[in-house]
């Protein structure tokens, strides 16, 4: 039994992974993250990756809201922060741990979202893209009503570490970020990720098809709270310091840009973005004055020739689709593994048309 | 003749100005195929999305097996029994045409019926399958012709599983063949049966048609709208002998 | 076709040059150093010190400035004695971008953490609190020049141990700089009372619509009758107004002697213009951060003129150094010091206590700023037992400004507990204002 599950398990890991190259680099990105610490224990690297996948967990969230369900919020600072300093002040009132506040921040969020949200969510389009811009703000307001219980514009510190070494903290965050991930991304596969899909490409479609989309919408605009306000829990276990900058409107167009770089509806695709860009307005520090202004340049000339982020091009330059079965397999490859149809080999140099 | 299948009572809906529909009465049996038409912009469209409950009527009521249907949302609407398609298809674009019809399979009148047909991916093939459209099952649905994104908004509507269909404009786009095809497979799936594992129900349907040569051989009753307003109702032959129906429709090409 | 070939190769090289550098980031890539130019090289490795703020905004600029400054001096004075070597002080820039990005502040902070011995500046107290918790974690000495709040100075209290390494040379904490501001609104009444022969001055308050000023326009409602003067109505622009017309008519209406401001934003500089155009006949005074230096005589276009302010930098003899500071600080980059200029203090505490202490082993050098008693350029600077400012007389106490054709001369303390520094001023009441209340 068990010699036959190992061998199952290598003979997916060859069919699902190794088969396509695009899943091939993440894999060995995934390992080459895992193992880092074993050359380097460096704390500020570990800062800006541990950093990177809670900002990567609330990129996706938000991908699953704006991308997969078409639902663009410009107020995803409203889960993060809520959940923030609803895991700060549990922390630090009650002493309750990590695990603990973590999801209930995460459930705080959610319902935060939903009392200020629900008027908003039966707006439509941009209509709810612009009501949602004011959540995080009016949240701001309540944060500076009442300054003796958040703190003000001080905020809350003084919050218990997620474990007391970086390398520990390092371990906690990125186990998650793979997990959630992977949560996120197999809920956006799954049949009810397909409704969300319908219900962003035409939702009087999906309704006339048989389907509540107030409710679908309702249960993407919760799970995608929930996963943004678990990265806002993190964040604020592994700052120790809440404060109003978690609500700011920066906080919710930064994701937009992390998203639309990396692609957006993919759940992938942000992800990897916020593992390039973060990393990358790290190592920006040391041209301090030109930061932002090479930083903008480099994801608008991205975004010009990859109108479809830089995932889907590195897809459409490492795969083919078969003209037949429509399985994605790896340029290299001159039959379909899946159903044996023949391929044009070499690396896909038709992908600039799309930009043109 | 009618009983108490569809019952529609007064309808009345307003754009503005425009009285669009304009105090609407008809009735529709179980087994019926009903044609529905009218000159270009007599309302026709505007009734059947009042129907499916797209748009909210000003005044009126719409039942359905005796249960009043008035102000209900289409998704619950479908779940009674009712499907439709539109006039001008509303494809997921992005999706793959499979995808595109699994939607409405996940819904819950298709999802709880038929126990043994769980595999929702097969029952979205037959409905393919039955529209004449499966070898193009993965194909995203932004590259379809006119007359395949048709096929679709049908294979679409059937996999809802109603007892009432309505076809807005079926015919639209398509060549001869491709239309004496699809008036076949309509006139099939009214005669109710099994497609694969895709059950029909065998539903009463509503066609809206400006192909009035192909719609008069499959209907049994014609509703003729004009302003808003059922000019007339009777049998196919009745019809195209009834002097007011030619001047509504062709009357201004005379003049 | 052929067109995008290019583009695709310049995106590919892009991103592989990226990539490449990616990976050199982590290893500490170069910082903007400021090491010692001109002199003669000094012996022994610099002691290198961060400043740390958000340098694109005028608060930073002016922590980078007066640091430079500063570094030069004693570099040129023969450097730091530490036991019986001299070595430099080199700084390290560090741009925390904590105005818009509060995780990067700490993250710069953490970037820099092994390479650096000690840390000054720190501008936005969210910013502050997380950068203050990384710099602890290192155990690293780090003293704080341009942020008030109170809490950041109470954790050395609270837990001593742990935040020993906080220190905070400038400003004054927002509780003392509340009770400052009401002794120049004194200074500015008893001119009122004695120019104008009005016995009970009306005070009109105008805050701008913040949380930060709620409490002091609470406290403002209550001082003001004490202090034997009528309010005549508060007013609340909003902090980035840019146009005060209506309340600046309605201050002139109500009958008003006196404006008392509370005001951060922008809408100080939009103030103190407007003032001055409409001729209001009162005298301006309170917190008025945009006009405490900078380019604000820019900024209003040359009005602004008897607008007056708390303020902590001014050229006045608070020390022997302060106004060589200023004269020199205005000469070389043009511009009045903002209050984080008094990093220029820090840098000399600094240097002084690593003196004392003969080891830049940061137990010790705590150890002896603990004990400092410097003549900062804002006043005699002691430490409290937590850390912070000690404010009153014959210590700092902050000073009241007033502009004059883009000079700002300070008018306060003036014979506050027998206070008066070598240059100040009386207050100046506006020509309008005489003229109006006179006839």
């Amino acid at each position: 039994m068990f010699p036959y599950l190992i061998r199952k398990l290598f003979r997916d890991f060859q069919g699902e992974i190794l088969a396509l190259p695009t899943r091939t680099i993440v894999f060995l990105a995934c390992i080459g993250l895992l193992i880092l610490p074993l050359f380097t224990k460096n704390p500020y690297l570990l800062r800006v990756l541990t950093l990177t996948g809670i900002f990567a967990i609330y990129a996706a969230s938000w991908d699953l809201l704006a991308g997969i369900t078409g639902q663009v919020s410009f107020g995803h600072a409203l889960f993060f922060g809520v959940a923030a300093y609803t895991s700060a002040l549990l922390n630090l009132h009650l002493g309750l741990p990590p695990v603990l506040t973590i999801p209930l921040g995460a459930l705080a969020a959610v319902v935060a979202g939903l009392v200020l949200g629900l008027p908003g969510l039966r707006l439509k389009g941009p209509y709810f893209s612009l009501a949602s811009l004011a959540l995080p703000t009016i949240m701001m307001g309540l944060v500076f009503t009442f300054p003796q219980f958040t703190g003000g514009e001080l905020g809350i510190s003084g919050i218990t570490r997620l474990s007391t070494s970086r390398i520990g903290e390092y371990y906690i965050i990125l186990i998650m970020t793979m997990g959630l991930a992977l949560a996120m991304w197999k809920m956006a596969t799954s049949k009810t990720g397909l409704i969300f899909h319908a219900i962003r490409e035409d939702e009087i479609a999906v309704r006339a098809s048989g389907l509540n989309t107030s409710r679908y919408k309702m249960l993407a605009f919760c799970t995608s709270g929930l996963f943004a306000g678990l990265a806002g829990g993190l964040y604020a276990h592994f700052m120790r310091v809440v404060g109003p900058s978690t609500l700011e409107i920066v906080m919710s167009l930064q994701i937009v840009v992390w998203t639309i770089f990396g692609g957006i509806a993919t759940i992938y695709g942000p992800i990897i973005g916020v593992f390039i860009l973060f990393p990358m307005m790290e190592y920006l520090r040391v041209v301090a004055e030109l930061r932002m202004l090479i930083f903008a340049a480099i994801v608008v000339i991205t975004l010009r020739l990859m109108p479809e982020g830089l995932t889907t091009w590195v897809q459409d330059l490492l795969e083919r689709e078969c003209p037949r079965c429509k399985e994605r397999n790896a340029f290299t490859r001159a039959n379909c593994r899946v159903c044996g149809t023949g391929l044009d080999p070499g690396p896909n140099t038709n992908i600039w048309k799309r930009g043109a | 003749m009618a009983g108490d299948f569809l019952v529609v009572q007064n309808l009345s809906k307003r754009f503005g100005g425009l009285h669009a529909v304009k105090d609407v009465s008809f009735s529709i049996g179980r087994h019926e195929m009903v044609g529905l038409i009218g000159p270009n912009g007599a309302g026709k469209t505007t009734l059947v999305r009042l129907i499916l409950g797209i748009l909210k009527p000003d005044a009126g009521r719409v039942s359905f097996k005796g249960e009043n249907l008035t102000g209900k949302k289409t998704w619950d609407i479908v779940a009674h029994g009712i499907a439709g398609t539109f006039q001008n298809a509303r494809p997921f674009p992005h999706l793959p045409i499979i995808a595109n019809v699994m939607v409405p399979c996940l819904g819950p009148r298709a999802s709880k019926r038929g126990e043994w047909v769980k595999r929702v991916e097969a029952r979205a093939m037959d409905a393919l399958e039955f529209a004449g459209i499966a070898d193009l099952a993965k194909e995203p649905a932004s590259r379809l012709s006119q007359g395949d994104l048709k096929r679709l908004e049908v294979a679409r509507a059937i996999a809802c599983e109603p007892e009432l269909l309505i076809l807005d404009e079926p015919f639209g786009g398509l060549n001869p063949t491709e239309t004496s095809l699809m008036a076949k497979s309509i006139r099939r799936l009214h005669k109710g049966g099994r497609f694969g594992r895709l059950h029909s129900e065998g539903p009463a349907m509503i066609i809206i048609e400006h192909k009035l040569s192909e719609l008069m051989k499959i209907v049994d009753r014609v509703i003729v709208l004009n302003f808003g307003q059922i000019l007339t109702t009777g049998t196919p032959a009745e019809i195209v002998n009834n002097q007011q129906v030619i001047e509504a429709y062709i009357g201004k090409e005379v003049v | 076709m052929k067109m995008f070939r290019r583009y695709k190769t310049l995106a590919v090289i892009t991103i592989l040059v990226l990539m490449v550098s990616l990976g050199l980031a982590g290893c500490g890539g170069k910082q903007e150093a400021q090491a010692p130019k001109e002199q003669a090289p000094l012996k022994g490795d610099p002691i290198k010190v961060a400043i740390i703020g958000p340098m694109t905004f005028i608060h930073g600029e002016h922590m980078w400035k007066s640091a430079t400054m500063a570094m030069e001096e004693i570099n040129a004075a023969g450097g730091v004695k530490v036991g019986n070597q001299s070595r430099p002080v080199e700084i390290v820039k560090v741009d925390t971008n904590e105005m818009t990005n509060i995780p990067d502040a700490a993250t710069a902070v953490e970037r820099v953490a092994n390479s650096v011995d000690f840390f000054l500046g720190g501008f936005r107290t969210e910013a502050v609190l997380g950068m203050q918790d990384v710099i602890m974690d290192y155990k690293k000495v780090f003293i704080s020049t341009g942020v008030g709040h109170p809490n950041l100075t109470k954790k050395v209290k609270d837990n001593y141990d742990r935040y020993k390494y906080y220190f905070r040379t400038n400003p004054m904490n927002s509780n003392d700089m509340a009770r400052a501001s009401f002794l120049i609104l004194a200074e500015v009444a008893s001119v009122v009372k004695t120019d104008l022969g009005i016995e009970k001055p009306k005070v009109a308050i105008m805050a701008e619509s913040a949380v930060w000023t709620d409490p002091i326009v609470a406290a403002s409602q209550q001082q003001i009758p004490a202090m034997g003067m009528e309010v005549a109505g508060v007013w609340r622009p909003s902090a980035v107004a840019t146009d005060v017309t209506a309340e600046l008519s309605a201050i002139r209406a109500s009958g008003a002697h006196i404006i008392l401001t509370f005001m951060s934003g922008p809408v100080g500089g939009v103030f103190a213009r407007q003032y001055e155009e409409l001729k209001i006949p009162a005298a301006a005074t309170g917190i008025n951060v945009d006009a405490q230096g900078g380019k604000f005589w820019q900024v209003t276009g040359g009005k602004g003129n008897y607008v007056s302010t708390l303020n902590l930098l001014g050229r006045a003899a608070l020390s022997p150094k302060a106004i060589p500071f200023y004269d020199k600080f205005v000469a070389r980059y043009g511009e009045i010091p903002v209050y984080t200029a008094a990093t220029y203090d820090a840098l000399y505490m600094l240097v002084e206590a690593i003196e004392r202490a003969g080891s830049i082993d940061a137990d010790a050098v705590v150890k002896e700023l603990e004990k400092t008693d410097y003549a900062a350029i804002g006043g005699r600077l002691v430490f409290t037992e937590n850390h912070d400012v000690t404010w009153g007389p014959k210590h700092v106490t902050g000073l009241g400004t007033q502009w004059s054709e883009g000079k700002l001369n300070v008018f306060w303390p003036n014979g506050w507990e027998g206070i008066k520094h070598e240059g100040t001023a009386r207050f100046v009441l506006p020509p309008w204002m005489i003229e109006h209340w006179k006839k």
